[in-house]
């Protein structure tokens, strides 16, 4: 938990103050005293001296009173001196703007260390190092060394770069967008973005969170708190950094599939968490959110003065699923005799280009009250008898009370500039296109979807690690393997509830013979046994579909042959032969490791769906039910496994059973890197599902 | 009568010069025959196992014989296991009427030998004793590597005795060749041991050029293709193992190119940490950012084929790898070679002297 003091000091004192105007802490001092704070502020400057109308204290020591909050703009060892002397005059929190920390590495990265240590022993939580510094616009307090103060508002933001707090800081004081606090995280030493998530949930003065993020270091605590705090506030988040995927060397499937990238996004989707694409995205959320009430339904009325501008609105609802709402017969009396009779009650309502605010107004007034509606957008277009800024009171009187959200995007430059300063001031987000307002209410849909579904359970406790599957792994990892191929894996996911098909290994043709004999099965494959092999189609070593004797005993010889040529150093043990399972269709489970995140598992329909496609779908372990569904739901391939041509639905509830049962084999096992179920297949509804191949990567665990 | 021909390695190019001495001294008129007692490259044909150099060599030899005629023996995991629990394999039989009857056929019966003096043994067929009971002379294949070929080849014609009649170097550098003329005939001279020929190394015959590759297997190529594809391949892998096993294969083969899924990110670093000319990624994968980059750093060509590793390499297997001389232009110069550099003549001479 974040002390108060962070925020809502009573005093502040600015190590490093200085009357150089060049100077950052010249900036800070400057800002803390400009926007107002009430309560005391220390400069501390060796030269002593005074700045800005108050005096500059020689040293900490000098300071005549208790200090709350620490500004830090001095080299990295009078920081770490200066932290235990504040400390001593009561500092709970501290902000280290100075840099000189891990971003320029060797000696920064043994600084950095020592930051935090000092502020854990001296009790204070610390903001930074490298950092902008904080602002709360409720407290008067600019402890930055921003240009300028934003107006009071309730958004909040946070950011890993501070350039990018500059930019939006910037945006705020231009369009006049309230906002509560500014946090610019820096360098992240001990103040992290899920501390200030959680003390942000709490905080009455903000009503939505957005920050942007490049990497989060504690995946696990990031989850946990997220989930904790979007069931109160949205928080909505830019992640830089999603080509950095792919730059670790993976040997799986699920490996190679599964860049970091993925895992932010599964994290974020765990957690609630609505993630915007661009800093655009998130300034157009940011203002539906903090403008308006999250909307109740998804029904969505358009109001427009040109067929064109509702068109595109209307484009944008259908592609993201946002269904227009039906004009109700009442709403059509109240309206219909004060339009002229071109206009079109169809909805988008159209008044059409002649309209005056008078018409607008009408048709906003009898909107409310009426049940059948959850959200309005407002569009208008510049006319020659149009009235843009009467239009916007109209919109901003009618939509007061009215109980549902209400966007507007009046289009054009210079003849609308007036109305928009009306519809901000009035709390009417307006966007310069239909398009993006219709996006900025379909995340407000989402978001309240969100909210109001129950709360995914946490995944299943673990009953302790299976001791078959202990000693499988155990054993592997003592002879030194890092690869177990079908044969070893097999036995970890039957001790997991995986079924494979009836199987007999073989080691001459002769054998193998006898092994479809005492199967019994009508068709059997044929599968090369080499622990060097492990993607065995890529060297003849699988039959399919045999059915007979002789061809068993040919396919032996293929099979062995074949591997022996394409993989002349490979040791061959024989081969498997499995019961063939028919009327299948073939899944692809699996996990990887997230440095950072921990196991992210990975779902999608086998062969081209995945590897060409790429259709699958994250989630970070543990699993709850809710996870699993959705994961099988979300992959652009899920049509085929409802019921499909006259094929029978898959069963799906299998498929969900065997996720959570990943899930809680990666998490039961931590020694487990990676994991491919390559083919699954899943059977109709009621039979349930068999591995048919798998691997797995192994390390010692950390 | 009967020309065993041995080498100290494999690849050393046994089938090469069978298929230039088969094919020189028919033109000399004489009647040449052709048996593989233990073939080691299972390929099914028509149905059947048969050994894949044994098959080439009976097709450009216009052989008029059944595959087991001319490979009684294919190597097989059945045969392997028997070997292994000390069953009777039998083969003898089956290796003897192969020889008899081609040897009725022939004037003189060339005899392929496997990759050196020891394969077959566990099997029960040495190669020494089969020279022995059937009354071979033998020619002995060696890649030149100096001295380490010098211990090979000493070792190999101490064993070999009265039987053996000569040594013919392959793939002799360019640098190696005045040492050779100089130095290492008149030291097998001085010990009354002759050196029958001294092939040089091809850069045709032993390699194909990305390119070349890249037409034969409709390949895209992603990147490397900046030289026109002049890079010239000498072996094939196929990377379908596991990363710490493929290092090792793959650090011990130069100048390769590695066939392996799209996907395989692992193989494929591996493969761009050893000495490759070019990778071959199978399943229309395009390779990733980090595989892309670091190729592109150490100058190695990518290929994309759409089908499976299987079917690559199958296509790739004509062009390249074991049996490099598939193509008609490279069988005519692969013989020009061996015409040019070795005393087929003399050889020949030599086999029909009384023992």
């Amino acid at each position: 938990m974040l002390p108060g003091e962070l925020f809502h000091p009573g005093s502040v004192a600015v190590v490093g103050a200085t009357r150089n105007p060049e100077k950052v802490g010249y900036g800070v001092f400057s800002n803390l005293v400009q926007a107002g704070f009430p309560g005391p502020v220390y400069g501390i400057n060796p030269g002593g001296g005074e700045i800005l109308g108050h005096r500059l204290y020689p040293s900490i020591d000098a300071i005549p009173g208790a200090v709350d909050l620490g500004v830090f703009v001095v080299p990295p060892n009078a920081i770490l001196e200066g932290i235990p002397r504040l400390a001593a005059k009561g500092m709970r929190a501290g902000i280290v703007v100075s840099a000189g920390f891990k971003e320029i590495g060797g000696a920064g990265v043994a600084l950095e260390r020592a930051l935090r240590e000092a502020a854990t022993s001296a009790g204070v939580r610390v903001l930074g190092p490298n950092c902008l510094g904080l602002i709360n616009t409720h407290a008067s307090l600019n402890a930055s060394f921003s240009r300028g103060t934003p107006p009071k508002g309730n958004i909040s933001f946070f950011s890993q770069s501070g350039a990018l707090c500059t930019a939006v800081l910037d945006w705020a004081i231009g369009e006049n967008i309230g906002f509560s606090k500014f946090i610019s995280l820096g360098n992240k030493a001990d103040i992290s973005e899920s501390d200030i998530m959680e003390y942000l949930a709490d905080d009455p003065d903000t009503r939505v969170i957005l920050g942007y993020v490049e990497s989060i270091d504690d995946g696990r605590r990031f989850l946990c708190a997220s989930r904790q705090v979007t069931c109160r506030k949205p928080v909505i988040l830019v992640k830089a950094g999603t080509t950095a995927a792919g730059a670790r060397a993976a040997s799986s499937h699920t490996g190679s599939l599964a860049g970091s990238d993925r895992a932010y996004s599964a994290a974020f989707r765990q957690g609630g968490v609505l993630r915007a694409e661009t800093v655009e995205d998130l300034f157009d959320l940011a203002l539906g959110f903090s403008m308006q009430p999250v909307p109740k339904g998804d029904r969505l009325l358009i109001l427009t003065n040109a067929g064109g501008p509702g068109i595109l609105a209307a484009d944008t609802a259908s592609l993201l699923g946002i269904p227009l709402a039906e004009i109700p017969e009442s709403l059509r009396g109240k309206i219909l005799p004060k339009l002229p009779a071109t206009a079109s009650l169809a909805n988008p309502v159209d008044v059409i280009g002649d309209a005056r605010a008078d018409r607008y107004r009408d048709v906003l007034s009898a909107i409310g009250g009426e049940s059948s509606i959850d959200m309005v957008l407002v569009l208008l277009t510049p006319q020659a008898m149009t009235e843009p800024e009467e239009t916007a009171r109209a919109t901003v009187s009618a939509s007061a009370g009215m109980g549902i959200p209400v966007f507007a995007s009046f289009l054009g430059e210079a003849s609308v500039a007036e109305s928009r300063r009306i519809l901000t001031a009035g709390c009417i987000p307006n966007y310069p296109v239909p398009e993006r307002a219709v996006r900025a209410a379909h995340a407000m849909l989402r978001y309240s979807r969100l909210r109001t579904a129950d709360f995914p359970e946490e995944g299943e406790s673990s009953s302790g690690r299976p001791p078959i599957a202990e000693r499988v792994i155990g054993e592997a990892l003592a002879a030194g393997r890092r690869t177990m191929g079908e044969e070893e894996s097999r036995g970890v996911l039957e001790a997991y509830g995986f079924s494979f098909p009836r199987h007999a290994f073989a080691d001459t043709s002769a054998a193998a013979v006898e092994s479809y004999r005492s199967l019994g099965a009508g068709q059997v494959v044929m599968k090369i046994v080499s622990p060097q092999v492990l993607h065995k189609t890529d060297v003849g070593g699988v039959r399919l579909g045999l059915s007979s004797e002789e061809e068993v005993a040919r396919a032996f010889v293929e099979v062995t042959s074949s591997v022996r040529r394409l993989s002349p150093s490979a040791w061959i043990a024989g081969v498997s032969v499995q019961e063939m399972v028919a009327g299948g269709r073939e899944l692809i489970l699996g996990m990887s490791r997230d440095p950072q995140f921990g196991p992210l598992l990975m779902f999608g329909l086998g062969g081209i769906y995945v590897e060409v496609l790429k259709d699958v779908a994250f989630r970070v372990a543990p699993l709850s039910r809710r996870d699993a569904e959705e994961m099988v739901r979300e992959i652009k391939s899920y049509p085929l496994l409802a019921a499909y041509r006259g094929s029978e639905p898959a069963d799906e509830e299998a498929i969900v059973e065997a996720l959570r049962r990943v899930s809680r084999l990666s998490c039961d096992f931590p020694e487990i890197q990676e994991l491919d179920i390559n083919p699954l297949l899943v059977l109709p509804k009621g039979k349930g599902i068999r591995a048919i191949d798998c691997r797995m990567t192994i390390a010692e665990a950390p | 009568m009967k020309l065993y021909i041995a080498s100290t390695s494999s690849f050393a190019g046994k089938t090469l010069l069978a298929l230039a001495l088969g094919t020189i001294w028919r033109e000399a008129g004489v009647k040449v025959g052709y048996v593989k007692p233990l073939g080691k490259i299972p390929i099914m044909r028509e149905g059947r196992l048969v050994d894949g150099d044994a098959t080439f060599l009976a097709d450009a030899l216009v052989l008029d014989a059944p595959p087991e005629a001319i490979c009684p023996v294919v190597i097989t995991q059945d045969l392997v296991m028997a070997a292994w629990r000390g069953e009777e394999l039998h083969l003898r039989g089956r290796i003897s009427a192969a020889v008899l009857d081609a040897e009725a056929r022939s004037e003189v019966l060339l005899v392929g030998g496997t990759a050196n003096l020891r394969d077959g043994i566990f099997l029960g067929l040495s190669p020494l004793e089969f020279i022995v009971n059937y009354d071979c002379r033998v020619v002995l294949l060696d890649r030149f590597e100096g001295e380490k070929s010098m211990d090979q080849v000493l070792s190999a014609a101490d064993a070999l005795g009265p039987r053996f009649l000569g040594v013919v170097f392959n793939r002799v550098l360019p640098a190696q060749e005045k040492f050779v003329r100089e130095t290492v005939i008149p030291f097998f001279g001085g010990r009354g041991m002759r050196v029958l020929g001294a092939v040089p190394s091809d850069p045709v015959l032993g390699s194909v050029s990305v390119r070349a590759l890249a037409d034969s297997l409709s390949a895209s190529v992603v990147c490397g293709g900046e030289d026109g594809g002049k890079e010239m391949i000498e072996r094939l892998c196929v990377g379908a193992m596991d990363v710490e096993h493929a290092l090792r294969v793959f650090r011990g083969i130069s100048r390769k190119a590695v066939v392996t899924g799209g996907y395989r990110t692992d193989i494929q670093l591996a493969a761009l940490e050893t000495d490759t000319v070019c990778l071959v990624l199978t399943g229309g994968v395009a390779p990733n950012e980090l595989i892309l980059a670091r190729a592109r750093e150490k100058g190695v060509a990518i290929l994309t084929v759409a089908e499976d590793t299987m079917a690559t390499v199958d296509r790739f297997e004509s062009l390249l790898g074991r049996l490099r001389i598939r193509e008609p232009e490279k069988i005519r110069r692969g013989i020009d070679l061996v015409r040019a550099h070795v005393d087929t003549a003399g050889l020949l001479s030599l086999c029909r002297l009384p023992s």
